[in-house]
């Protein structure tokens, strides 16, 4: 529920944007912005119906820990 | 920006601002929580008994009635644990209880036997619990009795507690009041180990938690604040009497002011050294492959009281007298030192942290046997070089005529 | 009124504001739980070589030559590899320490101070206000970094200066106790968080009237701001001693609540941590405008205000889930130096020597 309200204040805020960005005629960051604002939707989404998302930290521990494990036994 | 916008860019500010200062999920209104000033732990049929001493506000105000509602309230719970026992006693309470203004802990003699490390973990966890307030090992009685007498000097009886532990520590070497960040300290550091005061209930327990208590001059129960609890690890492992506690403050440097007697060098009288300051420098050394320690005391005292014959105008009276001072503050704190050596092997001076301090290497391989070397190994040697200055407003009693 | 120029000062004073920000508050028990009582010591370390990066940094400043840190990436690589890079480096780097700055921030304030109210609240409330300060120029976070410098440092004087007086210093000693290896590993984390990301402030060099005067602009705040760490740092491990400090999450917050005189002067410690908000908001700032400015560059687009909202949604999704309990959390302190070093050291290097290459080609 919270998420659907943060979402919905983000999306005015938005529209507010393009308005007055299509005023100028400026098409090719509207539609960057719209790229990237359906991605952020979407995650938004996802959580709200509890997908699990994998973290990206989880990716730098898996790549980084046996360095970090590497370097303990280094200077311990 | 034209006037519109920014009267509503002003107002989005201010219902901002309104939303975090007011506490968001957090707000509480202070008519739904209770400030808690004492707590009490006491272990009960296999579980913790928690005592919680709040205050009652409507009390405290100045036109209240006296002597119809008593101005704190103590309220028990018990659970088998800590954070528990203190959610239940809302089934008791009408508000909820706020951790933020303790002043003091009492723990029972039989946590403070089984280990003090697993009640406070709470204490230390909480993210309301300031880390200012004192603890104390109820002997003899339990924590909730203690927190249940009525107080002769103050109204709230918590505030009497920790007011007369904070005067005393300055007033009286035997009482030290330990705080909780240095309990932290010594529980967590390999060469202190830590210590508690202790206090006890004397008189009528009974009456003295009825406000008959307070109603005449003298009254029934006191509370008081005895010597210091020698612990090992986190358990208690034996008390110390007024002496050997006031060898401690002496060599942990926690005297501001104290008074002792004095044997007269030609009577069998006594006289009184007031100390106002002093200062204990603790200097380890290795001989013989064996540790030692060196306590140089060096203090500044005044004749308090005189009962002896000579004369103090005389040079030679004053040095003997100082002499007898040395001596007597060199024998409190060897018994002292001996004592807890010997009998408890628990190194509650710190003597393990000068050794870290000055031979870190040695002290790795002694860390885990300290107790051990402690107990058998240690030498202490005290020097003591007080000075004695003046003798206040007269100088020979006015009983004596030369 | 050109939104987009910063003074010399303001500058400085925002990237002090920048490194001091998320670390101050978390570090010291990182650094005393690996080197002990000499944690004040690694950072004279980190401080040595931040000094060192600083001159590969200021050699890429010379090499823009005025050109905008994409421009330059494209002009030494190509168009189309530059474009990749930047893509590459903008999402990878600046964006995810955006929200990890912000979790960092919901994780304190829900641990310490409003427990019960939920992340998101905190999260939008930040965001809210890093985009609308975005959208009206960096000149503004510049003038508001003026401002506010001076209130940081006054609260920081109020919260740590009282600690002098019941500091026992002997809980310092002994130095060098374990040799230079723990202070060398312990140095790691904070070289990683902030420092090095001071190659961040590439962006920076063409948003000031006086380019040239960049690379002192950053050793000086560098220099303050370790100076200011290092202070914080000793005086925490002197009044807890060292094995306190490990065993606690927050000690810089917890040692302020130590302060207490005269039954008066005491219980102020969340006046102390409003520096944190501050310092978070200036980081999160400038991570957001690079990441923007970043962006914006790979598309061509003329102007990065555009995508200041889809980015805090992003940002807001991620801080959400990044790690879901404190041990993965532990876990990421310790393996994130390695990830973050190969974009704050290797990476400028590579640029730095592409850039020499290139010259010397170039004049034959």
């Amino acid at each position: 529920m919270q998420n659907m309200i943060i979402l919905l204040l983000f999306l005015l805020a938005a529209y507010v944007q393009y308005r007055s960005l299509l005023k100028k005629r400026e098409v090719r960051q509207v539609v960057v912005s719209i790229s990237f604002m359906a991605v952020g939707v979407c995650l938004v989404l996802l959580r709200e119906f509890h997908v699990k998302i994998p973290s990206p930290v989880s990716g730098i521990n898996l790549l980084f820990h046996p360095v970090d494990l590497f370097m303990t036994r280094l200077l311990g | 920006m034209n006037r519109g916008q920014r009267i509503i860019l002003a107002l989005t500010a201010c219902m901002m601002m309104l939303m975090c200062l007011t506490g968001c999920w957090n707000r509480r209104e202070l008519n739904a929580i209770s400030v808690v000033l004492a707590m009490g732990i006491d272990w009960v049929d296999d579980q913790y008994q928690l005592t919680v001493q709040v205050s009652d506000p409507s009390q405290m105000s100045m036109n209240r009635s006296v002597g119809q509602r008593s101005p704190s309230i103590v309220f028990t719970e018990k659970a088998p644990t800590i954070f528990e026992a203190l959610r239940k006693i809302t089934t008791k309470a009408s508000r909820r209880m706020y951790l933020s203004h303790m002043r003091i802990v009492i723990i029972n003699e039989e946590i403070a036997n089984r280990g003090i490390r697993m009640p406070l973990d709470f204490l230390f966890r909480d993210h309301e619990v300031r880390p200012d307030f004192y603890m104390a090992v109820a002997k003899g009685c339990d924590a909730k009795d203690v927190l249940a007498m009525v107080t002769p000097m103050e109204v709230l009886p918590a505030m009497d507690l920790y007011k007369s532990l904070s005067v005393s520590e300055h007033a009286w070497a035997p009482t030290s009041a330990v705080n909780v960040v240095d309990l932290m300290q010594m529980v967590t550091k390999d060469g202190v180990e830590p210590v508690l005061t202790g206090i006890t209930l004397i008189g009528n327990r009974e009456k003295g938690m009825k406000i008959d208590n307070v109603k005449q001059p003298r009254a029934y129960s006191e509370y008081k604040y005895t010597g210091i609890g020698v612990l090992l690890d986190d358990r208690i492992v034996g008390w110390l009497n007024e002496q050997d506690s006031k060898g401690y403050s002496y060599i942990t440097n926690n005297v501001d002011s104290t008074v002792g007697h004095v044997k007269c060098p030609d009577s069998k009288e006594n006289f009184v050294i007031e100390v106002y300051s002093s200062h204990a420098d603790i200097t380890p050394s290795i001989r013989n492959g064996k540790p030692k320690i060196t306590v140089v005391l060096r203090s500044e005292a005044n004749i308090g009281e005189y009962q002896c014959k000579a004369d103090l105008a005389d040079e030679k009276v004053f040095s003997q007298l100082q002499e007898q001072a040395r001596m007597e503050q060199k024998m409190t704190l060897e018994n002292g030192i001996k004592q807890v050596q010997h009998k408890y092997g628990s190194d509650i001076y710190g003597f393990g942290e000068a050794f870290h301090r000055k031979y870190p290497k040695l002290w790795q391989s002694w860390k885990k046997r300290w107790p051990e070397i402690f107990k058998n190994e240690l030498e202490v040697d005290v020097i003591v070089k007080s000075e004695l200055h003046k003798t206040g407003k007269i100088l020979n009693s006015i009983a004596k005529q030369p | 009124m050109d939104t987009s120029k910063l003074t010399i000062r303001q500058m400085t004073m925002w990237f002090i504001l920048y490194q001091l920000g998320s670390a101050f508050l978390v570090l010291p028990s990182n650094l005393a739980s690996i080197a002990k009582q000499d944690a004040w010591i690694s950072l004279c370390l980190v401080l040595a070589v931040q000094l060192l990066m600083i001159l590969v940094y200021g050699g890429i400043a010379k090499q823009l030559n005025g050109a905008s840190f994409d421009q330059h990436l494209q002009t030494l690589l190509g168009q189309w590899l530059g474009k990749l890079l930047l893509l590459l480096f903008t999402l990878m780097y600046p964006f995810l320490i955006l929200s990890l700055v912000l979790r960092d921030l919901g994780d304190y304030i829900t641990t310490v101070i409003l427990p019960e109210t939920p992340m998101e609240v905190i999260f939008v409330l930040m965001l809210g206000v890093v985009i609308y300060v975005l959208y009206c120029g960096v000149s503004t976070i510049g003038r508001a970094a003026e401002l506010l410098f001076f209130i940081v440092m006054g609260l920081l004087a109020l919260g740590y200066l009282p600690l002098i007086p019941s500091a026992n210093f002997t809980n310092l000693l002994p130095v060098f106790e374990f040799g230079w290896k723990p202070i060398v590993h312990a140095s790691f984390t904070n070289i990683a968080f902030p420092y090095i990301e001071s190659v961040l402030f590439l962006y920076f060099v063409s948003q000031t009237n006086r380019p040239e005067k960049w690379r002192a602009v950053v050793i000086k705040s560098s220099l303050i701001s370790g100076f200011l760490f290092m202070c914080v740092t000793l005086i925490v491990i002197a009044v807890l001693s060292q094995q306190v400090v490990t065993s606690l999450n927050f000690p810089s917050y917890f040692v302020v609540r130590t302060i207490s005189y005269s039954e008066f002067f005491e219980r102020f410690e969340i006046a102390v941590s409003v520096i944190w908000f501050i310092a978070i908001f200036f980081r999160m700032s400038l991570l957001m405008y690079v990441s923007a400015k970043g962006i914006a560059a790979v598309f061509q687009l003329k102007d990065y205000r555009s995508l200041l909202i889809p980015f805090g949604l992003i940002t807001f999704v991620i801080a959400g889930i990044l790690w879901p309990n404190t041990a993965i959390l532990i876990t990421t302190y310790r393996a994130w130096p390695f990830y973050s070093m190969f974009f704050g050291i290797i990476f400028p290097i590579l640029i730095w020597l592409t850039g020499l290459f290139k010259q010397r080609v170039s004049q034959p």
